[in-house]
């Protein structure tokens, strides 16, 4: 402590050091710190007398710690500006709060004044240059919170460098702590003279700003004209300007503005206290009751009474009941109920200005009555200062829950900002949570947080790696299991993961490096010994696997991976009764070995092949079953907030879903693919009386010219309108000049496309002129009977084609010519489940692209359910070429019913395949009476088809049929009111 | 499976706690009630019972505005005599008791039919015959049948077609609109089709030799003008019989609800049943004439005898006879709800198997005093109507028979069998009359020494024995 003479009061006291500023400001490289003052603790408590404890907040406070820290002469008793501590136990501690006092000014130098007695605390640097100094402060933000969202804005700045950046003349700008940023000379003189270009970058995009705004600069010459007019631009957007100052001496002219928001939102401001408080409370008693009437009167004057009267009552109320009391930046709030058993108290710091605050809560209770959900006092910060040691009420804020939910922005509750923790720690085990719900955008975020807040922070790097190890990006992964590893050089667990991600990569030996460094540092870490055996497993070298999945066996008996891959790795020599045991006992404790082995060598024949063995019955029997459930996404629409939209019941019926079968993509004998490009359609795709010219033109023209369907063509189970109310012309046909074609074998074709040769050139892609842009050389897929479907559309809409059409992008095909599959495809329980799985698009409709069909869950099912399906299938199929269906002539809108019901009865089946207990438990059965129907086949239908049609739709559709009963009462099944709710 | 006890609570006009046996038969119910009385409330007590199935319903819009106790309806259930009995509640805070399959299914083959939706009847647009019945059928007769193929309502896809409609260029929307156009058509064409027939039949229970005619062209969607055209469901009937006179007058108003009645009655018809049926009708048969209300009875006994019927009127005249005819065969149970007033609350009086006098008895057990007025002088009001009716004493004319007050009854029977009462009886009366049996009295009703009401409680027993 020392001893002389503050700086403000110029009294003789016990002084603190306060108000640096690096002297590289002044000078480029000079090391140091322009000042190095001393004010007393008297005269500066006084403006912080609200905590009757000594509490300077300025910045430059602020900075000072900040520079101790990075000088490295951090001590224990910190800088009393920013923290205090009691004699037992910690505190909260305050977040830093702007004061107004200090914000003024910033005091660079220490300079008398000779004149007058006004300005005679006016300390200034001695500028050479112009420099301009601004703090933000935008929607009431708090510092830290600003530094985030400015790092941005700034690419000057460097984000591994803390607030604090070097001074630097090339550069745009530095800042200091976060929100302050000097501008040196050069790009304060740009900002001279572009405003608008600078209130545009730092304020316009937030009109609830506050500013403060310093602007230094010598007096002599041009800067101070220009000094003026920047000024003036700035004060007229202020709504209120609280000071305009203007200090002058011989060398320095300064001018300082401070402006803030609709001075009319500080009544606003109090009722949003009130809010808070409220909130805070049912947050912490959310079961509250025989305190009725206490709420009332908080509740009234929240939402009925004017805030100024709640001041005004609340100021004269001094019972024990409810107490208001405030000072000019703190409110205090608090009560009593049930004859002082329980008690709430809520302390506000307001800065001056209404959009920032910060608060405390602090629950009281009476330990002898023991009240249920309070018997101890309790302090609850609310905004804990990140190396606060109170870390015990930092909750994810996902348990707010009252608190949080309405958001301050959505005009309800206005929450502080500063409910936000800035807390690495916080953000990195939240980080966890999200990565353990699957998360992992959400969980890559609040690590990129932590890390942001606390650079070193090595755990979260790690944390990091590990969720970009489970999105698959391992490259990125490894990055940061180096860094982690870079910051603590013991770190087991960022080897073991790094080996891990290696491995991924099949960079074998680097990961067996990686695990063996681990396992140097613990010797008794099982996971490393695992994990070592892997890639030797891959690698072919099996004893090695062997004997570290032993170790780790040894070190850790229950591992049952251990005993999965050991029995794996057996296989391969050969040593079929050890491996059994292996593979039993890993069974038997939970692991899908099934899984584990398909993951290794795809199936049981690809591993005999390559081994060149015959695995023993028994063991090929406990390997060859189909895998569960090997759906690669499991999609979860998420909300900004990272809450999934869906509720509870819905994700489970999608997991139904997904377990009752296999993935679409398993049962197609090719992969979905997307239909052809041509670059240029007018160029490609003809009418009839073009295809016929350019055949009679040349006979070969036909050989090229194939029929073609663009995607609008294509609906539900038929691909090709035959009705004359459409509007697209038919019968389009493609010139398909797949890549090599001899162009010469085709002059009218060369001719034709020779008319488009420049657009056609324009094209990307290494085709020649007149190729089509992508075309399978294969046309198998498109000659073959298939499935073809749009890549829009409000429901699933698959078409069956057999008629060789060419498909055109963006509409893709299935290569299937299964019509069971075509029917489950088109039911409202795909439609239902894909519309919750895939990516949504333009209102009513759905994207339909073939990476999210091929995940469409297919339920298994008997032969017979599928040839029941595929009976109706075809029926439908039929139906659809008749004209009376194709008519809209209402004489006819019962076959069209037809068509609907037959479909609806597949609907009906498909659930009873998806749900089979749900609806069973309804007593709903659609496979069984229509079994007992003994539907024909197409085929076997002699004679006017159509009307043995009709008298089957008539028999099902009679209101006594079992069937009809139970497709009417269909939806009182809980699942299927689920999918089938249009609210 | 059969409703045998309704249990309703502080519901809509329900102030307090009513209790409606229906026995271990579930009989139907007919019930006659004044207006206000509470009838409409039971026809939609049960309504949102069946329709809170369907989630989102909450029983809070319904609360009974003078009594805070929380309210609720409790429907006891029966698959036949022999089975237990289930309970079932809905109410603030049980809602998922409604959610059971069976109350789903149920509500979706309901039928709810009331007054209010025939009085469409009354303003139709008619010229020689021709009736367009558009707008009753899709938007209310037909509204919430539910299409077997798409699982969608009349409403719903009528819904699907209003405008805001899809913009000129949107190719994509317009044809996705004129497909929806397309299904709306079918979907109506195909449910008319099947409407005519049946209610042709029905119709021909009301003994008219007629069948009718839905002509129905589809709907058009006039881009130009972005109208939708052709809103027409055009009604004509055909003759069989020629021999009705005036018959280019057939379709009057009563004619016209009963084939909307018909048709209402088809609608329910061609749907699959369910395992709990439920046909309320409330106030429907006002609209027609006496003579068409009877076969009304015939056809509810023909077509929906395994559904169990609530049956309501405000028509005394009318309740008698249906009583009378449905009183054989024990299959229905008749109840009267009388509706009192008092300057704080209206509330119907309903004595389940108690005369009103127990009722009183009990009310003034529980201190609630002005439940226990009401009812006594609902006691005292219904032993003087029901006398002068039996002996057919004059009673001061009035055109409407509900002006009626006590005062005319009390004097026809002083005046026309003066000995009948003892002098002493007929003070006690009086006394009373002023001070309690009468709809002012309410208010100071609290300031009245229990004494005094248990007298007054005494004397009307008296009256009742000495009007035996």
């Amino acid at each position: 402590m020392i001893k002389g003479k503050c700086i403000y009061c110029k009294e003789e006291k016990d002084l603190n050091r306060e108000h640096a500023f690096p002297k590289s400001l002044l000078q480029k490289g000079a090391p140091g710190w322009v000042i190095d003052k001393h004010l007393c603790q008297t005269c500066n408590s006084d403006l912080a007398k609200v905590d009757g404890v000594l509490s300077r907040r300025s910045p430059l406070a602020y900075m000072w710690d900040r520079i101790q820290d990075g000088l490295g002469r951090q001590t224990k008793t910190r800088h009393s500006s920013i923290y205090h501590e009691k004699a037992s136990g910690s505190n909260p501690v305050r977040l830093f709060l702007p004061n107004p006092v200090y914000d003024d000014h910033i005091i660079l130098h220490d300079f008398k004044v000779e004149s007058g007695n006004t300005s005679a605390s006016v300390y200034s640097v001695r500028a050479l240059q112009p420099q301009i100094i601004l703090t933000l402060y935008s929607n009431g933000q708090t510092d830290r919170e600003i530094i985030a969202e400015n790092l941005e804005k700034f690419g000057a700045i460097d984000s591994d460098e803390d607030f604090i950046t070097n001074y630097d003349e090339q550069k745009d700008i530095y800042c200091i702590f976060g929100n302050t940023y000097i501008f040196p000379p050069k790009a304060s003189e740009r900002f001279f003279h572009r405003v608008a270009e600078f209130k545009s970058m730092f304020m316009n995009d937030s009109p609830n700003t506050r500013y403060a705004l310093y602007v230094l600069f010598p007096k002599e010459g041009r800067y101070q004209e220009a000094a003026n007019d920047f000024y003036d631009s700035f004060k007229g957007d202020a709504k209120e300007v609280i000071e305009a100052k203007q200090f002058q001496n011989p060398d320095v002219f300064t001018r300082s503005i401070q402006a803030v928001s609709d001075p009319k939102s500080i009544p606003d401001f109090f009722r949003a206290v009130a809010k808070t408080a409220f909130h805070c409370f049912l947050y912490h008693y959310p079961k509250f009751s025989g305190h009725e009437p206490i709420f009332a009167e908080i509740r009234d004057f929240i939402y009925t009474g004017t805030p100024n009267k709640f001041v005004a009552q609340c100021r004269n109320t001094e019972t024990a009941d409810l107490v208001y009391d405030s000072t000019e930046h703190l409110h205090i709030f608090y009560f009593f109920l049930q004859g002082n058993d329980i008690g709430c108290r809520i302390d506000f710091f307001t800065g001056l200005l209404p959009n920032q605050f910060s608060y405390e809560v602090t629950l009281a209770g009476n330990p002898e009555k023991s009240h249920p959900t309070c018997d101890r006092v309790e302090s609850v910060p609310f905004s804990v200062h990140p190396e606060s040691q109170i870390k015990k009420r930092i909750h994810p804020v996902t348990d707010l829950g009252v608190v949080r939910k309405p958001r301050w922005r959505d005009g309800g509750l206005w929450l502080p900002r500063s409910t936000r923790r800035n807390d690495a720690a916080f953000y990195n085990n939240r980080g966890i949570d999200y990565r353990k719900d699957a998360k992992l955008d959400l969980a890559i975020k609040d690590f990129d947080k932590a890390i942001e807040l606390n650079p070193e922070f090595a755990e979260a790097y790690n944390n990091r790696g590990n969720a970009y190890d489970n999105k698959g990006d391992f490259d990125k992964a490894i990055v940061n299991f180096n860094t982690a590893i870079k910051f603590k050089s013991d770190f087991v667990e960022a080897y073991v993961n790094r080996g891990v991600a290696y491995g991924k990569r099949d960079e074998f030996n680097k990961a067996i490096n990686d695990f063996t460094t681990a396992i140097d540092l613990d010797p008794s870490h099982a996971g490393a010994y695992f994990n070592r055996g892997n890639p030797y497993l891959l690698k072919g070298d099996f004893e090695r696997a062997i004997e570290n999945y032993d170790t780790a066996i040894k070190l850790n008996p229950d591992d049952a991976q251990s005993y999965c891959h050991r029995g794996l790795a057996r296989l391969n020599l050969k040593e079929w009764d050890k491996a059994e045991v292996d593979l039993t006992a890993a069974k038997n404790n939970g692991v899908d070995i099934i899984a584990a082995f398909h993951n290794l060598y795809r199936d049981v024949a690809t591993f005999e092949r390559r081994n060149n063995v015959k695995l023993p019955k028994d063991i090929v029997e406990m390997l060859r079953q189909y895998p569960v459930n090997s759906f690669t996404t499991t999609q979860r629409v998420l909300t900004a907030d990272g809450e999934t939209q869906e509720s509870y019941a819905v994700l489970e019926l999608l997991e139904k879903f997904r377990n009752t079968g296999r993935p679409l993509s398993e049962y197609l004998n090719g992969k979905s693919s997307r239909g052809i490009t041509t670059g240029c359609n007018e160029a490609f795709i003809v009418e009839q009386t073009t295809r016929d010219a350019l055949i009679a033109e040349h006979p070969s023209s036909a050989d090229v010219l194939k029929p073609f369907l663009m995607a609008r063509d294509i609906q539900r189970w038929r691909v090709k309108p035959t009705d004359e109310s459409r509007r697209e012309p038919q019968n389009k046909w493609l010139i398909f000049t797949h890549r090599g074609i001899d162009i010469n074998a085709y002059p009218a074709i060369k001719k034709h496309l020779g008319k488009y040769q420049d657009a056609l050139e324009k094209r990307s892609g290494k085709q020649e002129w007149y190729e089509l842009q992508t075309a399978p050389t294969d046309t198998t897929r498109f000659t073959q009977p298939k499935c073809i479907y749009a890549d829009m559309a409000s429901e699933t809409a698959f078409a069956f084609d057999d008629e060789g059409y060419y498909v055109g992008s963006p509409a893709s095909l299935l290569p299937t010519s299964e019509l069971w599959l075509l029917g489950v495809l088109n039911t409202k329980a795909v439609s239902w489940f894909y519309a919750r799985t895939a990516p949504q698009i333009r209102g009513p409709f759905l994207k339909f692209v073939p990476r999210y069909v091929s995940q469409i869950p297919i339920p298994d099912m008997e032969p017979e359910q599928k040839a029941l399906i595929h009976k109706l299938v075809e029926y439908i199929l039929y139906l659809k070429k008749q004209p009376t269906v194709n008519s809209r002539d209402l004489k006819y809108a019962r076959d069209r019913v037809m068509v609907g019901y037959f479909n609806r009865i597949i609907d009906g089946m498909v659930y009873e395949a998806y749900l089979p207990d749900s609806l069973h438990k309804g007593n709903k059965h659609f496979f069984q009476p229509l079994l007992d129907e003994q539907l024909p086949q197409l085929e076997e239908i002699q004679g006017d088809k159509m009307s043995v049609f009709r008298d089957i739709f008539e028999r099902l559709y009679e209101k006594t049929h079992p069937v009809a009963v139970d497709l009417f009462f269909m939806s009182s099944v809980k699942p299927i009111r689920i999918i089938e709710s249009r609210t | 499976m059969r409703i045998t006890k309704i249990e309703i609570k502080n519901f809509r006009a329900f102030y307090g706690e009513y209790l409606i046996d229906l026995y271990k038969a579930g009989k139907n119910l007919l019930v006659y009630g004044e207006n206000g009385s509470g009838k409409t409330s039971l026809y939609l007590a049960l309504k949102s019972f069946l329709e809170s199935s369907e989630g989102g319903h909450q029983f809070k819009p319904y609360q009974n505005i003078f009594n805070s106790d929380d309210g609720y309806i409790k429907l006891h259930l029966r698959a036949d005599v022999q089975s237990e009995q289930d309970t079932y509640e809905w109410s603030e805070t049980v809602m998922d008791e409604t959610n059971e399959e069976l109350f789903i299914e149920a509500s979706r083959a309901k039928g709810f039919l009331d007054y209010k939706d025939l009085l469409e009847t009354h303003y139709l647009h008619r010229e020689n015959d021709v009736v367009n019945v558009f707008d009753l059928l899709v938007k209310t007769l037909l509204a919430n049948t539910i299409s077997r193929e798409t699982d969608r309502s009349l409403a719903e896809d009528w819904a699907s077609i209003q405008p805001p409609f899809p913009d000129q260029s949107a190719i994509d929307h317009i044809a996705a609109f004129e497909e929806q156009i397309a299904n709306f058509n079918d979907e109506l064409a195909n449910r008319l089709t099947d409407l005519q027939t049946k209610a042709s039949e029905i119709l021909g229970k009301f003994g008219y030799n007629v069948a009718f005619d839905l002509d129905f062209q589809g709907i058009t969607y006039n881009s130009d003008d972005k109208t939708l055209d052709n809103q027409e469901i055009l009604l004509t009937v055909k003759f069989f019989d020629r021999d009705i006179p005036e018959h280019h007058r057939f379709l009057n108003e009563a004619k016209l609800s009963a084939i909307a009645i018909a048709i209402y009655f088809s609608s329910i018809l061609l749907q699959p049943e369910s395992e709990l049926r439920i046909l309320a009708l409330d106030d429907v048969l006002i609209g027609l004439d006496m003579s068409n209300r009877l076969p009304v009875l015939d056809i509810l006994d023909e077509y929906f005898s395994d559904y169990q019927i609530f049956l309501t009127t405000y028509d005394k005249a009318w309740y008698e006879i249906v009583k009378q005819r449905t009183s054989h065969g024990g299959k229905w149970k008749a109840v009267e709800f009388y509706f009192r007033q008092t300057d704080e609350y209206e509330i119907p009086v309903y004595a389940e198997n108690k005369t009103y006098l127990d009722k009183a008895k009990e009310y003034l057990d529980a201190n609630d005093y002005k439940a226990c007025a009401i009812y006594l002088r609902t006691a005292f009001e219904i032993t003087i109507e029901e006398f002068c009716e039996a002996e057919g004493l004059q009673i001061r004319y009035h055109r409407d028979r509900n002006k009626l007050n006590s005062q005319d009854f009390w004097q026809a029977i002083n005046d026309q069998r003066p000995n009948l009462l003892t002098p002493s009886l007929i003070r006690d009366i009086e006394l009373y009359r002023s001070r309690i049996l009468n709809p002012l009295s309410h208010t100071t009703i609290a300031n009245i020494p229990k004494k005094e009401i248990e007298d007054a409680i005494e004397a009307v027993a008296c009256l009742e024995t000495a009007l035996q």
